[in-house]
């Protein structure tokens, strides 16, 4: 099931090759109904608790007794950012139908290949085969960004691989480290091993803060966190708007996700020893992202650090160790995945009319773009999390558990991002939409059907997830409670507390239902 | 190793061979459009019969002369896999330039043959037979555009030099013959020759550093790659650098069997690990650190040289001279533990000739008349144009590059997982942020490549065989991944020779124990 659902989008991207030729319509339906058959595979995983774990032998490292697995598995965790990441390719591709042209087929393949390399390093049960899919999927997206960019997207394309490259080379070196001196690559295996090796000396104390950095690093720049967020508003500025859904909406998740499941599990006390670090950074990210926004006239940049802002959020959250904090982080993930990507392709579609997308080179659409006008209104209030939609619910569980967990100043801060959020946005709602219409915009079209139709699903399911976030936090809430433990723990004797103890939350993951394989199960 | 019957293991060599002798006698008897429309399918049928005899090729040696093991098994079918793509280059090149002769496929051929010769030979004058062949026949190739000035002077450089450090390889085995008494690699030193025999080893190595193009032996390099025709320059990027690393690493092996004590009476299989003594050990430390300095500084100004250049032909030469270093750091000698084995830089050889080769002969067919688009310039928004090139030299220069999913990735990844085994951590670390330079102007080849706008397509040469040997090269380099095991096998499984008792003073002749190094021709 699993190598299936790792080789469907792959093998999809290969029969767009080979099945469509030149017509770029063709190659549009064969790449949209496979990449929607996927979405309703890949969706086994939430309703039927799919993902088994399977594992076969790849190969032996020379010179260590580690043998590389290839073997896969699915959380409830890793399970929901497969949704978001197998329904946002539909998404992008029916989004980006006008915007691509004649171009389709490579824009089909690029998108089906990155969506096939995400669900891979979501899947990943192994550090080395994490990394070639962690690595691997900046390839798609750079040349995604080369052939559909905007008009620095030379530099931009360059400067993102560079920089993400740079970053996760030192987890590389970590992950040949601990393979030689653990002799295992499996993630479960490697945590087991770890204290061991703190406790025979093999891994001294700056050995150890130096394998935290590489890891923390490698997320980090992905995220990302302050001060290595310098790629992110540069690549978001040039990448067209369907790579941005990608881009935004998944891949960034992924680098929160390495944080939940390698960097907190692996070194819970280095974690704990650094979690104001990582909270200050992710303040400085939530209000500096928000004011940044704010002083933006690219629209794009607006919303690359808009979406700093969200992810610092989030960060601030997952350090807090507190339980209703981490019941928000997926619900907050996904949601900003939603509403994000909502608001890249609506600003893509005006882009594509008109060629602009600055603040101030638009008036008065309301009356002569109805759809697009409230689309917009609605995906915005969305990320502003507006109370019924997903990101309220997240934000609101974020804020929660950074209050109980990390104290009233950090939450009185890091909520000073929502009031900021809603002032940019209703900032750029009320240039473009109201006032003075330019003469030149008269003839502007409104959203066609199939734009507009892949926008709606993105809005509902963010409304869904704002009235009945249960099945995300139920099934997310056990395996990040495990992979959190170590490090709450370790929080928790830091700061001359009792397990016992801790300020608790009421969080509603409390009932969840059994069956979510727990991933990283420290050894007793 | 046991010994071989004569003819299966010399049968791929012999077809090479074979080959280039029907080539040129049909040569003179053909129209000149003929020439390049029959001729290259000619060539490239007896390789593919190379290539098919070379898989069924018996292991085992010819009186210790040349050998075929499994490892000299896959470096010759790189070999001929390369030499296959440097034929349809040629083929591309040399018919839409109307050149009036087919000599080149001839001489390519016997550039094969004698690159194959070194990669099987075990002794020094059947190595200096292959490092003559080839080089002769690339020398005439890189001098194939006569009228041209560059052509001149890059042939007129790489000749002289050549000259001159195959004269000092060849005073190296005479040295070496002197002091051993025989010139087959791995013999005793007789009596007190040890200085003699170190001697004669340091002028061979020097004399196949030269061949393979590594810091401070690589001021041709430059000259010769940008005089050569493009499809030229990655034949002898790729085959040379195979046929001169197999020639290193064997003899490297040998000495590290001599000086630790082992009597090496049957060619050592190159996928052998040597369990070092602490008297070897010291014995090779200076050669060792020549090793580390060399590669570091091959890495160093390759990378940064290369980083400068706009024409591609010259960033290929620099990251010719930067891959060496890595493959210099491959002969590393483990500070933990006492194995030598090298099969990480066989896997890099293989990967490294397919990429290498690949991508110039996919360069060659969008280079335009002349190779007169040999820059960055050129090659703008061919990728658009030609998607077919444009993806095969995505994947090729990904590969070369270093990033996942390919082989070149792997090829790096065991080469510095064995670095960071062997306890040269921060070798590795250095290495890896060198590997992140040289993605840099990989990369910007490949962000080029897409994402200039779209302008006229330059005019190619016949492309059937072009097609095919790239499509068969760039599966090669895709599914290398899936089995690296079957080209390295890991260390604990390779036979690992001890000497029966702890020898002392190894570099003495006296204490030689009469142990066998060759666990098939054992018979104490």
């Amino acid at each position: 099931m699993l190598y299936a659902l790792l080789a469907a989008p792959l093998l999809a991207a290969l029969l767009t090759v080979f099945a469509s030729g030149k017509d770029s319509e063709s190659s549009f339906r064969i790449g949209f109904v496979l990449s929607l058959a996927i979405a309703v595979f890949g969706s086994a995983l939430v309703l039927c608790n799919a993902g088994q774990p399977v594992s076969v032998p790849w190969f032996t490292m020379w010179g260590t007794s580690a043998t590389v697995h290839f073997s896969l598995g699915a959380n409830g965790l890793s399970a929901w950012l497969i949704q978001l990441v197998t329904w946002l390719t539909p998404v992008a591709l029916l989004g980006s139908r006008g915007l691509v042209g004649g171009r389709m087929r490579e824009f089909a393949v690029a998108i089906l290949a990155m969506e096939g390399l995400m669900i891979g390093s979501l899947l990943a049960r192994d550090l080395v085969v994490f990394y070639v899919f962690y690595e691997a999927m900046l390839v798609p997206m750079v040349v995604l960004i080369c052939v559909y960019g905007g008009a620095e997207r030379r530099s931009a394309a360059l400067w993102f691989f560079l920089y993400t490259m740079l970053g996760s080379v030192f987890m590389l070196v970590g992950i040949w480290w601990l393979a030689d001196k653990t002799g295992k690559t499996d993630i479960a295996d490697v945590i087991a091993a770890l204290p061991a090796l703190r406790q025979d000396g093999t891994l001294g104390p700056y050995a150890d803060k130096l394998l935290f950095l590489a890891f923390v690093l490698a997320f980090a720049v992905k995220v990302p966190l302050v001060p290595l967020h310098s790629w992110q508003a540069r690549t978001y500025a040039e990448t067209p708007a369907g790579g941005a859904v990608m881009l935004a909406g998944a891949m960034a998740k992924i680098g929160i996700y390495g944080f939940l499941v390698f960097v907190l599990p692996m070194f819970p006390a280095q974690c704990a020893q650094y979690a104001m670090v990582f909270i200050v950074l992710g303040l400085i990210g939530v209000v500096g992202g928000a004011l940044a926004a704010l002083a933006q006239d690219d629209i794009k940049r607006m919303l690359a650090y808009s979406s700093l802002s969200h992810l610092g959020l989030v960060m601030v959250g997952i350090f807090s160790f507190h339980q209703a904090a981490l019941a928000g982080v997926p619900v907050q993930m996904i949601a900003h995945g939603l509403s994000v990507a909502a608001l890249f392709l609506l600003v893509g579609y005006l882009e594509g009319r008109t060629a602009n997308r600055g603040i101030d080179d638009f008036g008065g659409l309301a009356g002569r773009t109805p759809l697009l006008a409230v689309l917009f209104v609605v995906a915005a209030l969305a990320s502003a999390a507006l109370p019924g939609t997903g990101n309220f619910v997240g934000e609101f569980l974020l804020l929660f558990g950074t209050y109980a967990g990390a104290g009233a100043t950090v939450a009185v801060v890091a909520g000073l991002a929502v009031i900021l959020g809603v002032v940019y946005l209703l900032r750029v709602i009320q240039r473009w939409f109201y006032g003075q219409r330019h003469p030149s915009l008269d003839r502007l079209a409104d959203l066609g059907a199939g734009e507009a139709l892949a926008v709606i699903p993105l809005l509902l399911a963010s409304f869904a997830l704002g009235f009945y976030p249960k099945p995300i936090t139920a099934q997310t809430g056990p395996v990040l409670e495990e992979l959190v433990k170590s490090a709450r723990a370790a929080n928790d004797t830091l700061h001359g507390l009792k397990l016992a103890d801790a300020p608790r939350a009421p969080a509603p993951a409390a009932a969840a239902p059994a069956g979510t394989p727990a991933v990283a199960a420290p050894a007793p | 190793m046991p010994p071989a019957d004569l003819f299966p293991l010399l049968a791929p060599l012999s077809l090479v061979i074979a080959g280039a002798l029907v080539v040129l006698g049909f040569e003179p008897f053909l129209q000149r459009s003929a020439k390049h429309a029959l001729l290259p399918w000619l060539a490239a049928l007896f390789l593919v019969g190379a290539g098919l005899v070379q898989v069924y090729a018996p292991t085992g040696h010819l009186h210790g002369l040349l050998a075929m093991d499994n490892a000299r098994a896959w470096l010759c079918a790189s070999i001929i896999g390369a030499t296959l793509c440097a034929i349809a280059g040629l083929q591309q090149t040399l018919s839409r330039d109307d050149y009036p002769g087919g000599e080149a496929y001839a001489l390519t051929l016997f550039g094969a043959a004698g690159a194959l010769l070194m990669v099987m030979a075990n002794d020094t004058l059947a190595l200096f037979l292959g490092i003559e062949l080839a080089s002769l026949s690339v020398y005439a190739l890189v001098g194939l555009r006569r009228n041209r000035a560059e052509s001149n002077e890059g042939l007129f450089k790489y000749f002289v030099m050549g000259a001159v450090f195959s004269a000092i390889y060849l005073y190296g085995a005479a040295l070496t013959y002197g002091a051993t008494g025989g010139t087959g690699f791995g013999r005793a030193v007789i009596g007190q020759h040890d200085q003699l025999f170190l001697f004669g080893q340091v002028l061979m190595m020097i004399g196949l550093l030269f061949k393979v193009g590594a810091v401070p032996f690589h001021f041709w390099t430059a000259d010769a790659y940008t005089g050569a025709p493009i499809a030229v320059t990655g034949f002898m990027g790729a085959v040379i650098k195979v046929g001169g690393f197999a020639a290193i690493g064997a003899l490297w092996l040998a000495m590290a069997a001599v000086k630790s004590g082992f009597k090496v009476e049957a060619p050592l299989n190159l996928g052998d690990a040597v369990t070092l003594t602490e008297a070897g050990k010291s014995a090779l430390a200076t050669f060792n650190l020549v090793f580390l300095v060399l590669g570091l500084l091959s890495l160093v100004l390759g990378n940064f040289s290369a980083l400068k250049q706009t024409s591609a032909r010259r960033i290929v030469a620099f990251s010719a001279v930067a891959q060496s270093g890595y493959m210099l750091l491959a002969l590393a000698l483990p500070t933990v533990g006492d194995q030598l084995g090298l099969g990480p830089l066989w896997f890099f050889l293989v990967a490294y000739a397919i990429g290498t080769a690949g991508s110039l002969t996919a360069f060659a067919a969008i280079a335009g008349p002349d190779d007169a688009g040999d820059s960055l310039a050129g090659l703008a928004g061919q990728g658009r144009v030609q998607p077919f090139y444009g993806f095969m030299l995505t994947i090729f220069l990904i590969s070369i590059a270093g990033v996942p999913a390919t082989a070149g990735f792997v090829g790096k990844f065991l080469v510095f997982a064995d670095l960071v085994a062997k306890d040269k951590v921060m070798i590795a670390v250095f290495a890896m942020l060198m590997a992140v330079v040289g993605a840099a102007y990989y990369i910007r080849m490949v962000v080029t490549l897409w994402s200039a706008p779209v302008k006229e397509p330059v005019r190619t040469g016949s492309t059937a065989l072009t097609t095919w040997s790239l499509a068969a090269a760039a599966i090669a380099v895709v599914a290398l991944i899936g089995w690296p095991g079957a080209l390295v096998k890991p260390r604990q499984m390779a036979a690992v020779a001890h000497p029966a008792a702890p020898v002392a003073v190894a570099a003495d002749a006296a204490a030689q124990p009469a142990v066998p190094v060759d666990h098939v021709a054992a018979a104490p």
